[in-house]
C-alpha cells in the first residue's frame, strides 16, 4: 500500500512539474497581461533539447523530485497528516508546511495540539503516536489507560490530604502558613476535579475511540528530520536497516553460548553459535540484544567481534586427534595434560550443544567483547543479531544523534536544491543587471566596474564566510546573500557584458534607440532576450558549484544552523564515524553525486542544443 | 606589442590596490567582531574556573564576574596591539605607520645607570605600597575597581528610590542565564552594573568627598594613579616605561609591521607567524605538485583520445566518468575513498591520512628507504586522487575540445594534404596547439601549490597551509589568519596575470587590451 502511495506521489510529482507548473505560468502570466510568444528559434532549441534523452530524462527526473520534496511535511514527517477526534480536528503536517513557506511571518500557525482535546489527559502537547496506537487498538489501550488514571486520582488524593495536613499544623502553631503551600494546594484540588471528570468521562471517551470517530491519517514516512529516533531499541547512530548490499550487513543471527575463561587483549570472549557457517564468519559484528528472537528487541546490550569459528565436522575432526593424543598421555608433562584436557571437555561440551540446537550443519565460534552497555550483562543462551531492526524501521540508519537519515537526505536535497537555486537566480539578477549596465553603457563605467570586479573576484571568498561564520550562525538567507555578494553575481556579468556590446552596435537596437524608446526598455526588451544563451547554458554547471559550496560549508561546520538538515553536517558526522559507520559517508556522498551527475547530464544537453559546436571531421 | 604591455602594466598596478583593499577588508572584519583573542582567553578562563567547583574566589587576574579584570585587559590589548583604532592599527599591521614597540630592560642595563634605577625603584616603591593599601580596602569594603572609577553595592537608599526596577532586577536574576543579558541591558540603563550576584553603581561625588570608607578609597585611588603616573614620567625621559607588575621595558616607536616582514606572533604556536606559515609550504607544495602532475598524467592523453574518438563508445563512456568527475566535489572523493580503502569496513589499503607515519624518520634513519617511500605513496594516494578529481573534468574537456577545434583548422587539413601520416598531424601539429589553452592554466594552480585546499587538507589530515589555515580560523589566531589571507591573496593576483602573460607568450594569436 505504502509503495504504491508512493508511486502515485511521485506519478503527480512529474505531472505537477511537466503540466502543471508551465500552466500555472502561463495562466498567471496571462492574467498579468504578458503574452508568451516562443520564438521559432527557441522552440527549435527546446525540441533540440529534449531529443537528447539522457539530459531530458535527466531534467525530468531533478524537477519532479523537487516539486515533489516542496511538499515533504505532508509526506515525510514524524506529524500526522490529520487527526480527528469526535468534534475535533487537525492538519498537524499540513500546518509544519504552511509554517516552511510563510518563514516570512513569525509563526503563524501552532506547532502543537493540546492533549485534553482529544482524549488524553493534560494540558501538554499531545503524543500523537500514543493517540495513533489508541486509534488503531482502541479495546486493548484502553484497560491500561484507565488503571492508569485510577492510580494517578489515588496518588493525587493522598498529595492533597498530605499538604492540608501541613497546612493544618502550621495554623495550630499559629503560623501564617507560606503562601506556595496554599497554592499548591488549590492546584492539586483543581488538578484532582479535572481527573474526576475525566474519569467519570472515561466510558465517554473510549465510547468515541471504540465506535471509530477518531481517527489519524499519517504521511507516508512517519519520521522527520528534527526529531530524534527514542523509539529504536540501542545507542545512535544505528545502521541501516534496509538491506542495501555493500552497505548494510547480511542478516543472521547466533546465540551466545556462555563467556569463556580467556581475554583477547583484556576483553573477555564468549563461546557463540550459529545454524549454519554463513552466519558466523570471523570478523562478522553482532549486535548483543535483549528480546529478539520471536520477540521485539528491547535493547541492545552490547557488540560482539567474532574472531574464529568452526564447523561441527570441524569439531569432531579435532576432538578424534585430540583424543589420540590424550590416549598415548606418555609424552606430554602434567601442565599441557591438563590443558588438553580441559580443552578436550570444552570441545566435547561445546559439539553436543551446538549438535542438539542446530544439527550437523551448526557452527561454534568465540568472540570479543567490543562494546558492553554498563551494567548490563550477557546472558547464556542470549540472543545475537547482525541486525536487530525490522526492513523499514529505519530504511537507512540514523545520525549520530539519532536522526533518521532518509528524511535528512529528503529535506537536504530540497535545501540543497533550493539554496542553489535562491544563489543563482539572485546573482544573475544582480550580475546581468551589472553586466547589462557595463556592456550597454559602457565608457567610464564600464571601466570602473571591470576594477571594482576584478577586486572583489580576488577576495577569498571561502575564507571570509568562515571568518564571519564562525561568529555568527549564519541562517539559510544570510548563506544565500554571502554567496551572493562575495560570489554568484560576478559568474555571468562578463558574458552579459559582452553580448550587450555586440549587440547594442546591431542595427534593431539603434532603431529602438532612434524612435526613443527608454534605455532600459532597449535593455530589458530587445537587447536580453538575444543575449540570454550564454547564461542559460552555463546556468546547470553554476547549479553545481553552489550546491558543492554549500555542502563544503556544512561539512567545515560553517553553513546552515545544526537544526536544519544537510548534507554537509551529516558528511561530517560520517568523518567522525569513519570506519564503524560507513553508512554515514557513503549514504550522503551517493545521495550528492546522483544529484549533481543529473544535474550536469542536463548542463551538458542544454549547452548543446542551445550552444551547438560542430566540429568538423578530421578527414 | 605596446599594447599588451601596457595591459599588464595596469594589471599589475592594481595588483596593490587590491591587495591593500581585501586586506583591509578582512583587517576590519576580524577586528569588529567579537571573539577575539582576550575573549578566547577570557573563556578559557571561565571554563577552568567552573571546573574547579567550588573555586575559592579566582584572585589575581579574575575579576568577580570571572573575566579579567580592567588592567589586566587594557595590558593584553596593548600586547595584541587591539588598543588602536582600525585604521591606524591596520597601518601599523601593513608596516607603514611607526607601531610602539616594547622590549624588557635587562639587569645588565640597569647597572649602567644606578642612580636613575634607584630613584625609580623608589617611585615604584611608592606606588607599590599605595596599592596594596587600595586593594586592601578595596576588599575590604566589597568595592571594585574599573579602570579609574571605584564600584559599590547599591545602598538601601538606592534600593528605596527605584524600588521597581530592583524589583524587576532580582526577577531576572533569578531567571537563569537566559535572562542574564536582559538584566545587564536594565543595570546599564541606569548606569549600574553588576557583580554575580550584587548590583554595583559607581561612587556619587558626595560619597567621595564625606568621610568614611568610599573617600578614603577614592583618595588613595587617586594618590596611587599619582604615584604611577610620576614613575612614567621619570621613565619616559629615557624612552622607557614600566606595567602595573614592575617590568621595565624600552619603548621604541618603529615600523614593524608585514612590509618589514613582521607579521606578528602566533597567538597559538606562540611563534613567528611567517615561520609557522613557511613551514607548511614543503607540505602543500609537495601534495598540490603531484596532485598536478597526475591530473595532467591523466587528462591529457584521455582528452586525446577522447577527441579522436568524438561520438565513439569510448568517448561517451569516458564521459560518464567526465560528468562524475564533475559532479563529485574533491574532498568527498577523498572521503569515500578513505571509507573504502581506510581499513573500516572494507578494504584496509591506506592511512586515514596525515603526511607521513609517525616513524617516518627513523625508518628513514635505519635505512629502510623502501618503506618509507612506500608509506610515503601509501599516504599520498588519496590526497593526490582528490586534487585530481577537482579539476579531473574541466581538464579533461578542455584538452578534448581545443584538439577538436584544432582538427577543423586550416593547417590540419593542409598537413593532411601534404600526405603526412595520420600520427604526425595530431601528436606533432594538432596537439602542440591544442596544449596551449591548458598550459596556460599553470598560473592559476600556483594558488593550490601555496594554499592547499581548506577541505582536502582536513579530511586527510594534512598539516599544510589550508588545515593552518582553518585552524587558526577556528582558534582565532589573527596574526596566521592575517599572514595566509597575505600569501594566498599575492599568490592568486601574481597568479592570474602570469598565466595570462604565459597565454599571451606561447601563443602569438592572443592580444590584451
Amino acid at each position: 500500500m505504502t509503495y504504491l502511495l508512493t508511486l502515485l506521489v511521485l506519478a503527480g510529482g512529474v505531472l505537477l512539474t511537466m503540466r502543471g507548473i508551465p500552466w500555472l505560468f502561463r495562466t498567471i502570466s496571462g492574467l498579468l497581461g504578458f503574452k508568451f510568444r516562443t520564438s521559432p528559434l527557441a522552440e527549435k532549441r527546446l525540441r533540440r533539447f529534449r531529443s537528447i534523452r539522457r539530459g531530458y530524462i535527466s531534467f525530468v527526473i531533478v524537477t519532479s523530485m523537487f516539486t515533489t520534496s516542496l511538499f515533504l511535511e505532508v509526506l515525510v514527517n514524524d506529524r500526522p497528516i490529520m487527526i480527528r477526534y469526535g468534534e475535533n480536528s487537525a492538519f498537524p503536517a499540513v500546518r509544519d508546511l504552511a509554517n516552511t513557506w510563510l518563514f516570512f511571518v513569525d509563526g503563524p500557525f501552532p506547532t502543537y495540539d493540546r492533549s485534553g482535546d482529544y482524549g488524553i489527559p493534560g494540558e501538554g502537547p499531545l503524543d500523537y503516536k500514543a493517540f495513533g496506537g489508541i486509534v488503531a487498538d482502541p479495546a486493548g489501550s484502553f484497560g491500561p489507560i484507565a488503571q492508569e488514571r485510577l492510580q494517578a486520582r489515588k496518588e493525587l488524593s493522598e498529595e492533597i490530604s498530605q499538604t492540608q495536613q501541613e497546612i493544618d499544623e502550621l495554623l495550630e502553631d499559629g503560623d501564617e502558613p507560606e503562601e506556595w503551600l496554599v497554592e499548591d494546594l488549590a492546584a492539586a484540588r483543581e488538578d484532582l476535579k479535572s481527573l474526576d471528570f475525566q474519569i467519570d468521562n472515561f466510558d465517554l471517551i473510549k465510547e468515541v475511540f471504540v465506535s471509530g470517530r477518531a481517527s489519524i491519517v499519517w504521511p507516508l514516512y512517519r519520521h522527520g528530520p528534527r526529531r530524534n529516533r527514542l523509539d529504536l531499541p540501542g545507542t545512535a547512530p544505528h545502521g541501516p536497516s534496509l538491506p542495501i548490499p555493500g552497505i548494510t550487513p547480511r542478516y543472521s543471527t547466533a546465540t551466545l553460548i556462555s563467556q569463556t575463561s580467556d581475554t583477547i587483549g583484556g576483553k573477555p570472549t564468549y563461546e557463540v553459535m550459529a545454524v549454519d557457517e554463513a552466519s558466523l564468519i570471523p570478523g562478522q559484528k553482532f549486535f548483543v540484544v535483549e528480546g529478539g528472537g520471536d520477540q521485539p528487541v528491547t535493547d541492545v546490550v552490547g557488540i560482539l567481534l567474532v574472531q574464529e569459528s568452526i564447523g561441527v565436522s570441524g569439531l569432531q575432526q579435532r576432538i578424534a586427534s585430540r583424543q589420540q593424543i590424550l590416549d598415548a598421555p606418555d609424552a606430554l608433562d602434567g601442565d599441557r595434560l591438563e590443558k588438553l584436557r580441559s580443552d578436550q571437555s570444552s570441545d566435547q561440551r561445546l559439539l553436543s550443544v551446538v549438535q542438539q540446537q542446530h544439527g550437523d550443519t551448526g557452527q561454534v565460534g568465540i568472540a570479543e567483547v567490543l562494546a558492553q552497555s554498563e551494567g548490563k550483562k550477557f546472558h547464556d543462551q542470549g540472543i545475537l543479531m547482525t541486525r536487530f531492526l525490522d526492513t523499514w524501521e529505519a530504511p537507512l540508519g540514523t545520525s549520530d544523534s539519532g536522526i533518521d537519515v532518509l528524511p535528512l537526505l529528503l529535506y537536504g536535497f530540497r535545501i540543497s536544491v533550493g539554496f542553489a537555486m535562491m544563489v543563482m537566480g539572485f546573482g544573475y539578477v544582480l550580475g546581468i543587471l551589472a553586466g547589462a549596465i557595463m556592456g550597454y553603457y559602457g565608457g567610464w563605467t564600464d571601466i570602473l566596474l571591470q576594477r571594482f570586479i576584478e577586486i572583489w573576484g580576488s577576495v577569498p571568498f571561502l575564507f571570509l564566510i568562515m571568518i564571519i561564520a564562525s561568529i555568527v550562525d549564519p541562517g539559510f538567507w544570510m548563506l544565500v546573500i554571502f554567496l551572493v555578494i562575495l560570489r554568484s553575481w560576478m559568474a555571468v556579468t562578463y558574458q552579459i557584458r559582452g553580448e550587450f556590446y555586440r549587440e547594442k552596435a546591431k542595427d534593431y537596437v539603434q532603431a529602438a534607440i532612434g524612435t526613443g524608446v527608454s534605455d532600459f526598455k532597449v535593455m530589458i526588451r530587445h537587447i536580453l532576450p538575444n543575449s540570454m544563451i550564454p547564461v542559460i547554458s552555463r546556468a546547470p554547471f553554476s547549479f553545481v558549484n553552489y550546491i558543492s559550496a554549500l555542502v563544503s560549508l556544512d561539512f567545515l561546520g560553517f553553513g546552515l544552523p545544526p537544526t536544519d538538515p544537510s548534507w554537509g553536517r551529516l558528511l561530517n558526522q560520517g568523518f567522525q564515524f569513519l570506519l564503524i559507520y560507513p553508512h554515514l559517508v557513503l549514504l550522503p556522498v551517493m545521495a550528492l553525486a546522483v544529484t549533481l551527475f543529473l544535474v550536469v547530464l542536463i548542463g551538458e544537453a542544454v549547452r548543446e542544443a542551445f550552444d551547438p559546436k560542430v566540429f568538423s571531421r578530421l578527414r | 606589442m605596446s599594447g599588451m604591455w601596457t595591459y599588464f602594466a595596469r594589471r599589475l598596478l592594481l595588483v596593490p590596490v587590491t591587495f591593500l583593499i581585501i586586506t583591509f577588508m578582512v583587517y576590519a572584519v576580524l577586528r569588529l567582531t567579537p571573539g577575539g583573542p582576550i575573549e578566547q582567553l577570557e573563556n578559557q578562563m571561565k571554563a577552568a574556573a567552573a571546573g574547579e567547583a567550588g573555586g575559592g574566589g579566582g584572585g589575581g587576574l579574575l575579576g568577580d564576574g570571572g573575566g579579567l579584570d580592567e588592567k589586566a585587559r587594557d595590558e593584553l590589548k596593548a600586547y595584541y596591539n587591539l588598543d588602536q583604532p582600525i585604521p591606524l592599527a591596520y597601518l601599523q599591521w601593513l608596516g607603514v605607520w611607526p607601531k610602539k614597540t616594547r622590549d624588557p630592560v635587562s639587569l645588565a642595563q640597569r647597572d649602567l645607570d644606578p642612580s636613575f634605577w634607584q630613584q625609580s625603584q623608589s617611585l615604584w616603591n611608592a606606588y607599590r605600597i599605595g596599592n596594596e593599601d587600595l586593594d586592601r580596602w578595596v576588599l575590604e569594603g566589597k568595592f571594585q575597581l574599573s579602570g579609574e572609577t571605584i564600584l559599590r553595592e547599591i545602598t538601601p537608599s538606592d534600593r528605596q528610590q527605584h524600588p521597581q526596577m530592583i524589583g524587576q532586577a532580582v526577577q531576572l536574576l533569578a531567571g537563569g542565564v537566559s535572562s542574564r543579558a536582559q538584566l545587564d541591558r536594565l543595570l546599564e540603563a541606569q548606569g549600574w552594573s553588576r557583580s554575580g550576584s550584587r548590583f554595583m553603581r559607581a561612587l556619587t561625588d558626595e560619597e567621595k568627598t564625606e568621610s568614611g570608607l568610599p573617600a578614603q578609597v577614592h583618595a588613595q585611588l587617586i594618590s596611587t594613579e599619582a604615584d604611577f603616573a610620576a614613575l612614567q614620567t621619570h621613565l619616559e625621559s629615557m624612552k622607557m616605561e614600566s606595567n602595573r607588575n614592575g617590568s621595565y621595558y624600552h619603548v621604541d616607536h618603529a615600523f614593524s609591521g608585514i612590509i618589514q616582514g613582521d607579521f606578528g606572533r602566533s597567538f597559538t604556536y606562540n611563534e613567528d607567524a611567517l615561520d609557522v606559515i613557511t613551514s607548511k609550504f614543503p607540505i602543500s607544495i609537495y601534495f598540490g605538485l603531484i596532485g598536478y602532475l597526475a591530473t595532467w598524467i591523466v587528462c591529457v592523453p584521455l582528452g586525446i583520445s577522447k577527441a579522436i574518438r568524438h561520438k565513439g563508445t569510448f568517448d561517451t563512456a569516458t564521459s560518464v566518468l567526465v560528468f562524475l568527475g564533475y559532479a563529485t566535489p574533491g574532498f568527498v572523493a577523498c572521503l569515500l575513498l578513505l571509507v573504502l580503502l581506510g581499513g573500516g569496513s572494507y578494504w584496509n589499503l591506506v592511512p586515514l591520512g596525515g603526511f607521513r607515519s609517525a616513524d617516518w624518520n627513523l625508518w628513514w634513519e635505519q635505512g629502510e628507504y623502501l618503506r618509507c617511500i612506500g608509506d610515503q605513496i601509501r599516504h599520498t594516494l588519496v590526497p593526490m586522487f582528490g586534487y585530481m578529481v577537482g579539476s579531473f573534468a574541466s581538464m579533461t574537456v578542455l584538452m578534448k575540445n581545443s584538439l577538436l577545434e584544432n582538427f577543423g583548422a586550416d593547417y590540419v587539413r593542409t598537413a593532411f594534404a601534404k600526405g603526412l601520416s595520420e600520427g604526425r598531424v595530431i601528436y606533432v601539429h594538432a596537439l602542440r596547439n591544442s596544449l596551449i589553452p591548458i598550459t596556460a592554466g599553470i598560473g592559476h594552480f600556483l594558488g593550490l601549490l601555496f594554499a592547499g585546499s581548506f577541505l582536502i587538507e582536513k579530511v586527510c589530515n594534512i598539516p599544510g597551509m589550508g588545515l593552518l589555515g582553518y585552524e587558526s580560523i577556528i582558534r582565532r589566531d589573527y596574526p596566521i589568519i592575517l599572514a595566509t589571507l597575505v600569501f594566498g591573496v599575492l599568490i592568486r593576483l601574481t597568479g592570474n596575470i602570469l598565466s595570462d602573460l604565459i597565454w599571451a607568450l606561447i601563443d602569438p594569436r592572443i592580444r590584451f587590451k
